[in-house]
């Protein structure tokens, strides 16, 4: 590095394809100094972190992988505007560090000779050299530094000696910036990236001009760009120009789609064939080979994705209920600890009611999160993920989603908050968001309580045609549901979303891998903890706002409640009744029975509005506040009395019962759809980076479950059921 | 010349023209399927498994027919 440079802090950008070990990398050289965020506006990972080289301390940008600087799908664009310097609060980086995938160096490179074009310093890493090696791939690193004309570094991203190396290679850069157009294209793309540049770039854009024999090769291949330009004042010129460039190709007998990438592939084959050619052998079938057959199979491929899915929420769900409990019994223990040893009084309802409870209420979602991680690693990581997606794409682009939504919204009948923080894995901005804001119709685990109290006590325990249960039916039906409704919302909302990102139907399929398991135990914990930091901030803060509706305001019960008894049987249902007179006066029993009126319809009653409220927190509350309504002491065999008071409830006016089958099927309906659970929210914020679609999110699940719950009762009534 | 999607496993084959949409055949070709390349079919149970060089694509049904390949 010159002396005027040195000691100078850069920022250094990793680029590189999607699985060529960026991330690998980027942890190597910044230990754990790293921070995880999105990029502003959009949901795709950001991570930046510092690398120390000789008292240095540098930035480093870990970019979205990405195939090529030409597309217009988010995370591609973000790479392209970061590295010319267009991103919203980025400054152009100093050193562009590329990565690549040495098993597959002719693809690979086509994006490295992309990079130069823009001027900006780099180095090349050929990551995998191992992997090479073992294939017999020779790679020649000297004809490919020769050609390109920056330093280039075979690797191996897991090898500390290679990542000293790296950083070596960093120090000792001078950053130079490669000529652009240094693949050398020929006449007569060459004449018509002039053209561009000198009639149109230079004179009628701000574009920097580091971005102009890239942006011009975009304008020749690519017949949709004037959209870029519809707003552009000299729109015409620009069309004019293009047509012009276009044609003169044409008339040279080459296709303006496919000239640059062709250049380029053809400067890429002199870097890279040394006489020998580094294609692979023409082996025999091969044991991935043999794997691809079938987990690509059309028929097989779904089935085997489907047990393996299964076999993982099963994992799931038994590994982690134990912590589960532990992690219940521990915020029990400490809420008894700490109301037991201060004075009662506002502070300590705070601290054990509010707090406690609400922290309580976040952790327990830890197990789930991590184990769910921990497989998704593993699947990403051996390079099954690929697979699954390309498996399911055909059927999910129909209903508007991507292959990839497969795993979230079936980790979405567990917890929506998990899934929701999978849809990471889906590259596209439109697919993933579509995927996040249906996901919530996956019925979770959470309203399975709610399910089973409400069928158990309206749903007759009856055979429909003499064999299947009507309490088994009625379950699955509502499962069927929540499917059918995220697809159609699913469709609906693609609708909207047509941001001209045409869902891919190919996609590359890295090789299989054994995972890295450090990398899998890392991305496990860092989930956790993104979770906790992020969502359990926002959780927190309502559940204790939530505490409070219900806690407040404090009312004296009246002593015909408090002392009517003295058995101690007896006494504990006297105390229910009295925590039921007070929840019955809390603002969210004022709350419940405001909103009656509007909740009558549906065929629910106040005490069921209070229910909505504090289930807000998690749906499983429902069940909780309703026993505390009907005041059904613990120690009668929880839900049976519940069901019975439910069932026996009777309107005080007209004697009628207030549950009907058919009030229940409309509760049912309203709970599969609407949304009530904050912690969703939360993690919906957090994963889309705005208030904007977690409140778009509760608007059109509420109403919608609010229009389906009217249909179903006013319906049924009108039928006279 | 036939469509990609009427090759067999194990079948040699040469790429000869990306006759799909601009933007799906620059996808293409960005990820190495470029007339001219020749490829090997790991699979086809409808939906394709081509290898090129050292990448391996999936490529749906119906982004096969458009692809037109000879066979070696
Ligand atoms: N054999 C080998 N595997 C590697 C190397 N570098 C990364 N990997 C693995 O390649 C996979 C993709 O790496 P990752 O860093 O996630 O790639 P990214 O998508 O570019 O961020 C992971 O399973 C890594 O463990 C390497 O040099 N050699
Ligand atoms: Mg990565």
């Amino acid at each position: 590095m010159s002396d005027i440079l040195k000691n100078q802090p850069l920022t250094i950008a990793l680029v590189g394809n999607p699985n060529t070990g960026k991330s690998t990398l980027f942890n190597a050289l910044t230990g754990l100094k790293q921070k995880v965020g999105n990029y502003p506006g959009v949901t795709v990972e950001r991570k930046t972190g510092s690398v120390e080289i000789d008292g240095t301390r540098h930035k480093i940008i870990d970019l979205p992988g990405t195939y090529s600087l030409n597309h217009k799908k988010v995370d591609e664009r973000i790479a392209y505007q970061t590295l010319i310097g267009e991103y919203e609060y980025e400054e152009t980086p100093d050193l562009a560090v590329l990565v690549l995938d040495s098993t597959n160096l002719d693809r690979n490179m086509y994006l490295a000779t992309q990079v130069m074009d823009l001027e900006i310093p780099m180095i090349v890493l050929l990551n995998m050299s191992d992997l090479a090696e073992e294939r017999g791939i020779e790679v020649d690193t000297n004809t490919i530094q020769k050609r390109l004309g920056v330093p280039v570094l075979p690797i191996v991203a897991k090898d500390k000696g290679d990542i000293q190396n790296v950083r070596q290679a960093i120090a000792d850069h001078d950053l130079e910036a490669p000529k652009p157009l240094s693949w050398k294209p020929q006449q007569p793309l060459a004449e018509a990236i002039t053209l561009i540049t000198d009639e149109w770039l230079h004179p009628h854009t701000d574009l920097p001009d580091r971005a102009h024999p890239i942006e011009a090769l975009r304008l020749i291949s690519n017949n949709q760009v004037s959209d870029d330009f519809k707003n552009h004042p000299r729109r015409e010129v620009a069309e004019e120009i293009i047509a012009k460039a276009q044609s003169q190709l044409e008339d040279a007998g080459e296709n303006p789609t496919a000239v640059e990438v062709m250049a380029r592939y053809k400067f890429i084959e002199q870097c890279t064939s040394n006489g020998n050619g580094n294609h692979r052998q023409e082996e025999s079938e091969t044991l991935s080979d043999k794997i691809d057959a079938v987990v690509t199979h059309k028929f097989l491929g779904p089935v085997i994705l489907v047990a393996i899915l299964l076999l993982m929420f099963q994992a799931i769900f038994s590994w982690a209920e134990p912590f589960m409990n532990l992690i219940d019994l521990f915020f029990v223990q400490a809420g008894n600890t700490v109301a037991e040893t201060l004075p009662p009084g506002i502070l300590n309802d705070l601290l054990v009611e509010g707090i406690i409870a609400g922290l309580g209420g976040v952790v327990i979602f830890l197990p789930q999160i991590m184990f769910l991680f921990f497989f998704i690693s593993i699947l990403e990581g051996t390079g099954y993920m690929a697979r699954a997606a390309f498996v399911m794409d055909g059927f999910m682009t129909r209903i508007g989603l991507h292959g990839r939504s497969v795993v979230p919204l079936m980790s979405g009948f567990a917890c929506a908050v998990p899934g929701i923080m999978a849809a990471r894995t889906i590259e596209s901005w439109s697919d993933r968001l579509i995927t996040i804001m249906v996901l919530p119709f996956m019925a979770c685990s959470a309203r399975l309580p709610v399910y089973a109290l409400m069928i158990s006590a309206f749903v007759p325990n009856e055979n429909a045609f003499g064999f299947i249960s009507m309490q088994g039916l009625t379950f699955f039906g509502l499962y069927i549901f929540g499917i059918v409704m995220a697809i159609l919302a699913a469709w609906v909302m693609k609708m909207f979303f047509t941001d001209g990102e045409s869902t891919p139907f190919m996609m590359e399929l890295p090789s299989y891998k054994m995972p890295k398991w450090s990398a899998v135990f890392y991305n496990m914990f860092e989930r956790g903890w993104i979770f906790v930091k992020e969502a359990g901030k926002i959780i927190m803060a309502i559940s204790i706002v939530l505490w409070f509706l219900a806690s407040y305001p404090k009312v004296e019960v009246p002593d015909s409640i408090t002392n009517s008894t003295t058995t101690t049987e007896a006494s504990f249902n006297a105390q229910e009744s009295a925590s039921s007179y007070k929840l019955k006066h809390s603002y969210a029993g004022q709350i419940g029975q405001f909103i009656e009126p509007v909740i009558k319809p549906l065929g629910f009653d106040w005490k069921i509005g209070i229910g909505l409220i504090t289930s807000f927190a998690a749906r499983e509350v429902m069940v909780g506040t309703l026993n505390t309504i009907y005041s059904v002491g613990e120690s009668g065999g929880n839900t049976t009395t519940l069901k019975q008071k439910l069932i026996n409830d009777k309107d005080p006016d007209t004697g009628e019962a207030v549950f009907s089958t058919l009030s229940a099927i409309s509760l049912m309906v309203f709970f599969a759809l609407a949304m009530q659970c904050m912690s969703t929210l939360a993690i919906v914020r957090r994963e889309t980076n705005s208030w904007k679609w977690p409140a778009i999110m509760f608007i059109y699940m509420t109403a919608l479950a609010y229009i389906c719950s009217l249909v179903v009762y006013q319906g049924g009534q009108a039928l006279g059921w | 010349m036939h469509p990609l999607n009427t090759t067999e496993a194990g079948e040699q084959i040469n790429i000869q023209c990306l006759g799909c949409n601009c933007q799906d055949a620059c996808r293409l070709r960005e990820l190495g399927c470029i007339e001219g390349v020749k490829g090997k079919i790991i699979s086809n149970n409808s939906n394709i498994v081509l290898q090129i060089g050292e990448s391996r694509l999936a490529i749906s049904e119906e982004l096969a027919r458009t692809i037109l390949v000879s066979l070696k």
